[in-house]
């Protein structure tokens, strides 16, 4: 698959995956989108550019071994969740409660709302990247 | 002083959700510290008296009301609930009496390398599933909990990655699969049709169909549905066979945690949603109500599951296999008496009782029993009981466990089975004064499945514990410590019958909160 279509391709493609999938995780709290989505997308990215350089290129490009990486995104991922859950439970409001904080007017974005939740749908992110990279490391092989 | 009296309240307020918290805590530390065995091991068996110590905080909290626990502050239709009660809390503290001799006995049997490669994550992964659906008070919830366990269990079934495992693996991921589609469709049609989830609501709302407007035939397909998923999770005949399959093929003490736990969930959930959920009259067509349906379906199911599994047992020529096939036997006498439950509702109360001192009996002894096998699969090498003989000269201590575990399985007195089989049978004459005949077929097939399971036990028990010492038994090199793990429940199964007055309040408080709509929706709805 390594033709220097596919190669040029996944050089423009996968950028603009990994936009969507952050445009897709910020607005995930209230609108369509969120952790999981955005993980799905951001996998689909990576799995391209193994499929256009190889997986042993881009092991070396990136300069990590990845399974180990994979594991420990799998696990700080669900750690960040229990810990976003587990903070309200310190402050006696029930396990997963989330708050939000409305900040004034930026120019042309409008208002902002930042909500707990995102910590959470990070932790999912994490989470999901790192089971599905696992999984796809552990196929390829 | 005050500030201890408000994190002791603060305790109070989150204990519903405490044991799963302790669960997935536990599986991500030890994920963390795959490097080191010995943290692992420190961190998993923590973890463990963590997760018992906090279902004993709720089993000491909840009396006779349920409790309720609304994830993120949202409202209970809205939002999840969580809902502690008796007949709840009774199969947890099972569920946690049996994890740790199962996380005793792989600590000192599974070797170092697996175990550092997340078998105790998976396992706490998996107590965290079940809890869940124990626990969880949302239908859509319970499907999802059902998938965390099943996840978790192709994990831990398929673990040495063997042929024969790869193979049992596959039946099961496929048939669970196609059995998680359809309880997905279920689920699906129910929440179209009635519009909630939330089971107290859906309790609620079913009680008054005609209020919202609930088509009741739809409502009846969408549950008989659910019911044939119930029925593939705790092994019932025509959906039994990925059981031996599955029994045989896993590691000992996966088939221990899965026999005495994960198709105890199947059961919970029949319970809680045909019991609880289901208004006893107000969903039926005509004369036929859906519990009509139900009773009679479940009847036939565990009419064949008791006779097949029985004579299917008596033909095993491996100890695994035969465990496995009284399992699928055992599982149609825990069954029978929600039949009966359901066909004759003025025994409800005692039918409840029967099936769940039968559950509890055999959790206890099915995962000694599977222990067992485990144990014997490394002293002597194999559990073709051919190959076994004498087992009761060369090791005495592991053969009384045994006798104990085998025998109230089939339900010998004076032990544990044996009140769960007097309860079935004077639940069965009990339905004479309703419908003469049935009763005369309920105590014949009572009679003959016991006594296919007491001649399978004696077969087991004359092979390999009786007779001359067989060469591999006489060769093996017995290992002392991993006994404990199945003395301490069969020996627990004979404090539980001397003691019977003990617990049976704890039984019998389940077995009443098992059919209380009204304390549930008002737990739940109204927070009563």
């Amino acid at each position: 698959m390594t033709t220097l279509i596919t190669k040029t391709a996944a050089k423009i493609v996968a950028p603009l995956i990994f936009v969507t999938s952050m445009v897709l995780f910020v607005q995930g709290h209230n609108t369509i989108g969120g952790g999981f989505v955005a993980a799905v997308l951001i996998v689909s990215a990576i799995s391209l550019l193994y499929i256009a350089y190889g997986t042993e290129n881009l092991t070396r490009l990136l300069n990590i071994y990845p399974s180990e990486l994979n594991r420990k995104m799998l696990v700080s991922g669900l750690m960040l969740i229990l810990l976003t859950g587990s903070i309200p439970v310190l402050f006696n409001m029930p396990f997963l409660t989330q708050a939000y904080w409305v900040l004034p007017t930026i120019s042309f974005l409008g208002e902002l709302k930042i909500s707990t939740a995102i910590f959470f749908d990070l932790g999912v992110l994490l989470t999901v990247t790192g089971s599905l990279l696992s999984i796809l490391s552990g196929v390829s092989r | 002083m005050g500030a201890i009296m408000i994190e002791y309240s603060h305790l109070v307020a989150h204990s519903p959700m405490l044991p799963i918290l302790i669960s997935l805590l536990s599986a991500c530390i030890i994920l963390l510290s795959r490097r080191s065995l010995k943290l692992t091991i420190i961190f998993s068996s923590f973890g463990m008296i963590l997760y018992s110590v906090s279902i004993l905080f709720l089993l000491l909290l909840v009396q006779d009301f349920p409790i309720s626990y609304q994830f993120s502050a949202w409202p209970a239709p809205y939002g999840i609930s969580f809902v502690a009660d008796p007949f709840s809390l009774l199969l947890l503290s099972i569920t946690a009496i049996i994890s740790i001799a199962v996380l005793f006995y792989s600590i000192l049997t599974i070797d170092a390398q697996k175990q550092k490669f997340s078998y105790h994550a998976f396992l706490h992964f998996l107590l965290f599933g079940v809890t869940g659906a124990l626990l969880t008070g949302d239908l859509f919830n319970l499907f999802v909990w059902f998938e965390v366990t099943l996840l978790t269990s192709y994990v831990l079934v398929t673990f040495d990655s063997n042929s024969q495992q790869t193979r049992a693996g596959m039946t099961y991921v496929i048939l669970n699969l196609i059995g998680g589609a359809f309880m997905l469709i279920a689920i699906g049609g129910i929440y179209a049709t009635t519009g909630t989830l939330n089971l107290a609501d859906l309790s609620h709302r079913l009680s008054q169909p005609d209020v919202y407007g609930i088509s009741i035939p739809s409502v009846m397909v969408f549950f008989m549905i659910l019911f044939v998923v119930f029925a593939l999770k705790s092994g019932l005949v025509p959906l039994h066979f990925w059981v031996p399959l599955v029994y045989q093929a896993a590691p000992s003490p996966i088939s221990a945690l899965l026999s005495g736990v994960v198709k105890k969930v199947g059961l919970y959930a029949m319970i809680r949603i045909f019991f609880t959920v289901i208004p006893p009259t107000s969903i039926s067509i005509g004369e036929i109500s859906i519990l009509t349906i139900f009773g009679f379906s479940l009847l036939i199911l565990s009419f064949s599951s008791i006779v097949i599994g029985g004579i299917s047992a008596l033909g095993q020529n491996n100890m695994d296999g035969l465990l496995a096939y009284s399992s699928i036997s055992q599982m149609g006498f825990i069954m029978l008496p929600l039949s009966i439950a359901a066909l004759f509702p003025a025994v409800k109360g005692m039918a409840l009782i029967a099936a769940i001192v039968l559950s509890l009996n055999h959790s206890l002894a099915k995962a000694s029993l599977f222990l067992v096998s485990g144990h014997i699969k490394n002293s002597v090498g194999s559990v073709t009981l051919s190959d076994l003989g004498g087992m009761s000269t060369h090791s005495p201590i592991l053969s009384i466990s045994v006798f104990i575990s085998l025998f109230s399985i089939v339900g010998v007195p004076p032990i544990f089975g044996f009140l769960g089989k007097v309860y079935l049978l004077i639940l069965s004459s009990n339905t004479q004064s309703i419908l003469p005949n049935f009763s005369i077929l309920f105590i014949s097939v009572i009679l003959v499945g016991s006594l296919l399971s007491l001649l399978y036990a004696i077969r087991l028990w004359n092979t390999c514990f009786w007779g001359e010492v067989s060469s591999k038994v006489s060769t093996s090199s017995p290992i002392y410590l991993t006994q404990y793990s199945f003395i301490a429940l069969s020996l627990l199964l004979v404090l539980i019958t001397l003691g019977f007055e003990f617990i049976s309040p704890l039984i019998e408080a389940a077995s009443i909160s098992a059919v209380d709509s009204s304390g549930y929706i008002d737990a739940v709805l109204y927070h009563k």
